[in-house]
């Protein structure tokens, strides 16, 4: 007896659970800013079509993953993700963005508690990663 | 007794958890072979470990790479140690009706990993987990895989596998249990994995058995996270229930296909034809049978909840003992699943299961468990089950009853 009420017990927390499903807890987006001085950096790279063609070759390498081919931010590595990575073909949104917060999110990460997103100090050069946010530019263009 | 045990391996656990959260490093690249590997966290591969998203389980069709970029080429290099181990402790409480209550503190295993793709273009990939549990040492899944028979390099759109490993469902398998407690469907029905090689109902949790077999498998992966995947496998096994004469004579076979869509939702089907002795139903002759094991099973992933349902059947034997005159059924073992994960962080994990299995003639059983798991660190965690167990007569012989607390502390490293 004590067993039967105890499973009911389980299967009505089971579907107390389930029943808070319809009150979906969305894991809200918290990327960190990078420190004032870098967020006024500019491009130090000029932009040249060499630049960008390096800049493609690290990207389907390294990003293309979660970030996508066209860089709207649902890659196949997105799947079930809560938080995608940002659109980078919405022009209202990268307009918002300094080149130096771009620059410091690749290479210190972004929110480690509900993004993939890690940094890539130890994998690309502070030149790759200008290079790159060129290419990031160019698809909201 | 009973709370003073639990609570005595709850305050072990937070006493070494508090220890370990000091000392353990806290990065990516401190924690097992992969993640140092692709520098990758687990979170990348894993719902909660050892539990495999999308991107796990693209990773593992795929021989250990990442389809959609170059990542994995790293790993050719050799740059670290495809090696790591896992550590796990656990405290025991058991009380089953009738009897008197026990408990204890034991290491529950110590594994050694090793897997890894090889050549530049990855085009082998071996695998193997030896494990050191109960003064015994045992070879769980060891496998080599060829990739990419035809198709793309580093897509994985179709291999072939040989060696013992996890025959089941890509997002549902024993390997991949977050609650630890077995499913009914592994080991009374052998459809996800290996039945026991014991009498059904042993909850025995010494050792998993797997099946050795050659498989042809993929995988389709669209580029976004919209698209649909396909999954696939089918391949010829050495069926484990059989004793040891003659078992090349009668190989099982299986085939299994998932469907990824609309980014959340699962399906997945499952198909054996399995090869058994009397163990399946007790009323028939010691003698080797073909029969048909089929399941279906859907998962979906809302937020921080995941939900899996299951339905798996084994065909019975025929009843030729004549236990049950004028009976011509078959009594085939049915079993509904339905588990429930809420992963709120990246700290807690909460889970529900209900396991229930049936079969003709005989009164059923069923298994609930929740459990409760706190992440130290990325790869270090601790977790409570509570389990309750109504045994059934299924397998011909009654069981006891029963309730379970198990506390467990799992370190990878």
């Amino acid at each position: 007896m004590t067993m039967k009420l105890t499973s009911v017990g389980l299967c009505v927390l089971c579907l107390s659970i389930l029943g808070h499903s319809g009150a979906i807890l969305a894991a809200e987006r918290k990327t960190p800013t990078a420190p004032e001085d870098t967020l006024k950096m500019k491009n130090p790279v000029p932009l040249t079509p060499e630049v960008l063609q390096e800049a493609t070759t690290i990207y389907k390498d390294k990003c293309i993953k979660c970030h996508g081919a066209t860089g709207n931010g649902k890659g196949s590595g997105t799947k079930g993700m809560d938080v995608k990575p940002r659109d980078y073909t919405d022009k209202s949104v990268m307009d918002k963005i300094p080149d130096g917060q771009l620059f410091w999110i690749t290479l210190n990460g972004s929110d480690p508690d509900t993004t993939e997103m890690e940094g890539y100090k130890k994998k690309l050069t502070e030149e790759q990663v200008w290079k790159l946010v060129h290419y990031i530019r160019s698809f909201a263009q | 007794m009973r709370l003073r045990v639990l609570l005595g391996a709850v305050l072990l656990s937070v006493a070494v958890s508090g220890v370990l959260a000091i000392v353990a490093p806290k990065t990516a690249e401190a924690i097992p072979a992969f993640s140092r590997q692709t520098e990758k966290s687990c979170s990348t591969c894993h719902n909660a470990i050892p539990k495999l998203n999308q991107v796990g389980q693209n990773f593992r069709t795929n021989g250990f790479r990442f389809p959609e970029d170059k990542e994995w080429q790293d790993v050719q290099d050799l740059k670290h140690t495809p090696l790591s181990a896992r550590l796990a402790l656990a405290g025991e409480f058991n009380k089953e009706d009738g009897s008197a209550q026990s408990s204890k503190l034991k290491i529950e295993d110590f594994k050694v990993h090793a897997a890894t793709p090889l050549g530049k273009t990855g085009k082998f990939s071996g695998y193997a987990i030896a494990t050191f549990v109960e003064k015994s040492v045992t070879l769980g899944q060891a496998y080599g895989q060829i990739n990419d028979l035809i198709g793309e390099v580093g897509h994985g759109l179709l291999n072939l596998k040989a060696g013992t490993f996890d025959v089941a469902l890509p997002f549902l398998s024993h390997s991949q249990r977050v609650i630890t407690q077995r499913y009914f469907a592994q080991e009374a029905l052998g459809i996800l994995g290996a039945r026991n090689r014991g009498t059904i109902g042993d909850v025995s949790e010494a050792t998993e058995f797997y099946n050795t077999a050659l498989e042809l498998n993929g995988q389709i992966v669209g580029s976004e996270a919209g698209d649909i995947t396909h999954r696939y496998a089918i391949g010829l096994y050495q069926p484990q229930g059989l004793n040891d004469q003659n078992r090349l004579g009668d190989p099982g076979l299986y085939a299994t296909y998932a469907v990824n869509f609309l980014e959340h939702y699962t399906l997945g089907l499952i198909y054996k034809h399995d090869v058994v002795n009397s163990t399946l139903d007790p009323f028939t002759p010691n003698d080797k049978k073909g029969v048909n094991k089929w399941g279906v099973a859907g998962e979906a992933k809302l937020g921080p909840f995941i939900t899996t349902v299951g339905y798996f059947r084994s065909d019975g034997l025929p009843n030729t003992a004549g236990v049950f005159l004028g009976n011509d059924t078959n009594r085939a073992l049915q079993n509904y699943m339905a588990e429930v994960l809420f992963i709120p962080n990246r700290l807690w994990v909460f889970g529900a299961r209900f396991d229930h299995i049936d079969q003709e003639l005989a009164q059923s059983g069923s298994r609930t468990t929740v459990m409760g798991r706190y992440n130290i660190t990325p790869s270090v965690y601790c977790q409570a089950e509570w389990r309750v167990t109504d045994s059934g007569n299924i397998g011909g012989t009654p069981a006891p009853d029963s309730l379970n607390g198990r506390v467990y502390l799992v370190t990878p490293f």
